[in-house]
């Protein structure tokens, strides 16, 4: 992993990332503040105080130009009266219409998934900060390979939730691999883990582990702003 | 309409979509989601229509699916206001379901079956052990701790699913998660007619930290060999449970 990097290829593979990032946390940003307005003054929330977070995710879907393909508020567990689990999430369907997603809210149902464990829910609420997981086969939504952008809902400080977008690999590969294919090297987007999120090379796929990666280490110029998203090198 | 011959590899393309119809077809998705818990006692079905939809078949041949499954007392049909299809799930429970397609297979089926179900969860396990990051490792030791200390039969089912799930899922494929998910309701359902009981959970529990230490060790060759023999040892069982059933 010794290769070097162009600043300009870098750049602009970064500016890529950045502008796919920017486009699913602005409306994972407007989600969140949308909730934590319909939350503030309410001691007991219930489903029905969600209702704000359809409008804001519908008309998005619906646009099918633009790469956002569900998204929506999850519920800290305890946070809602009446649902001790709740996901106010909207998906596409298999028409490309957006639908509200079921799923089993009771945790002795089968086909219920505990999400206080997923690292698109945890990793926001211990840091407090928004996060990028995947890519990852998501097994409780849309059961493809995906990439989510969470943030935090705060209220007076305490955790509520979190609001995020999904993005499939898929659309997300489609964006990158422009600028990744005008690159002079071999170079991938990779996230904390080193996973591969896209690359210009077929030695080092979508999914794969590239061992040593830091991306917390790495110069600013290689990551993209505060996201645990970097672009490296690769032999 | 004449088939003009193309060579062996071309009997592949040639060969009839599936073999069953389609009113089978669905009957046998619906009676799998009975046998699986997915449609529970009571539970009300979509109506026709939606049914006819959400299969992509007309409503005849939904109607004539839902006659078969009425017929076999797996669902009661009720007219008028708040009318409309019900589950029954039968009096001695999913377990007779589960045996009563248990007793539709042979036995080099059921071997058969359980090959292409190791042959999945063995490449699953190989490319976990390639792909998982240290959350995913963190992640498959929670559901192994998770099933060690289920306790009931439906507890332990959930457990192991949901461990093939992750496994699945930290190979990062979402074709391969496709594939464990519909197995599992083929297959996993006849599988856990021969388990439950603590003898064959201590087993199941044992194989299941095997696969879980090969992934964590990023030891593809070993996680695969794990896999495969934790679905050879339970076909292994399914089978023998068989036999002793057999009449």
């Amino acid at each position: 992993m010794t290769t070097t990097l162009s600043p300009a290829d870098t750049a602009a593979v970064r500016a890529a990332v950045a502008e796919l990032a920017d486009h699913a946390f602005g409306l994972a940003d407007r989600i969140v503040a949308s909730v934590a307005a319909a939350l503030a003054d309410r001691r007991a929330p219930r489903r029905a105080d969600l209702a704000p977070v359809e409008p804001l995710v519908v008309p998005v879907l619906g646009d099918t130009g633009q790469p956002v393909q569900g998204a929506g508020f999850v519920a800290a567990p305890g946070l809602l009266q009446d649902a001790e689990w709740w996901l106010e999430w909207f998906a596409r369907d298999t028409d490309g219409r957006p639908q509200r997603l079921v799923t089993h809210s009771e945790p002795q149902a089968i086909g219920f998934y505990d999400y206080e464990h997923l690292p698109w829910f945890v990793v926001p609420r211990d840091t407090g900060r928004r996060h990028v997981t995947g890519p990852y086969v998501d097994y409780l939504c849309t059961e493809e390979y995906t990439l989510t952008f969470t943030a935090p809902v705060l209220v007076d400080g305490v955790f509520c939730g979190v609001g995020g977008a999904d993005i499939a690999v898929k659309s997300a590969e489609q964006a990158l691999l422009p600028s990744l294919r005008a690159c002079s090297t071999r170079v991938a987007v990779v996230n904390n883990f080193g996973r591969i999120l896209s690359s210009n090379s077929g030695r080092h796929l979508c999914g794969d582990l590239l061992d040593g990666v830091d991306v917390e280490h790495l110069p600013a110029e290689q990551r993209v702003g505060d996201l645990p998203l970097a672009v490296v090198a690769i032999e | 309409m004449a088939v003009p011959f193309y060579g062996r590899a071309s009997a592949a393309v040639f060969s009839p979509l599936e073999t069953m119809s389609r009113s089978e077809l669905v009957v046998r998705r619906l009676t799998d989601a009975i046998a699986l818990g997915l449609l529970p006692d009571a539970e009300q079905l979509p109506g026709e229509v939606d049914l006819a939809g959400i299969f992509g078949v007309s409503t005849v041949t939904v109607r004539e699916a839902l006659s078969v499954l009425r017929s076999e007392g797996l669902i009661e049909t009720r007219r008028g206001r708040g009318g409309g299809s019900f589950v029954r799930t039968p009096e001695d429970g999913i377990g007779h379901l589960a045996r009563r397609r248990l007793d539709r297979f042979s036995l080099g089926e059921l071997r058969d079956l359980g090959d292409v179900y190791a042959a999945i969860c063995g490449a699953s396990a190989a490319l976990a052990a390639r792909r998982s990051s240290t959350d995913d490792v963190d992640r498959l030791q929670r559901v192994a701790d998770a099933l060690e200390h289920a306790a009931t039969p439906d507890a332990r089912r959930r457990a192991d699913a949901q461990f093939h799930i992750e496994v699945a899922a930290s190979a990062q494929s979402p074709r391969l998660y496709h594939e464990e998910v519909s197995l599992q309701a083929e297959f996993g359902t006849l599988l856990w007619l021969a388990f439950g009981d603590d003898d064959s959970h201590a087993q199941m529990v044992r194989s299941c930290r095997a696969v879980v230490a090969a992934i964590a060790d990023h030891d593809p060759r070993a996680a695969r060999e794990a896999a495969e023999q934790r679905v050879a040892d339970s076909t292994a069982r399914l089978i023998d449970y068989q036999l002793s059933e057999a009449r």
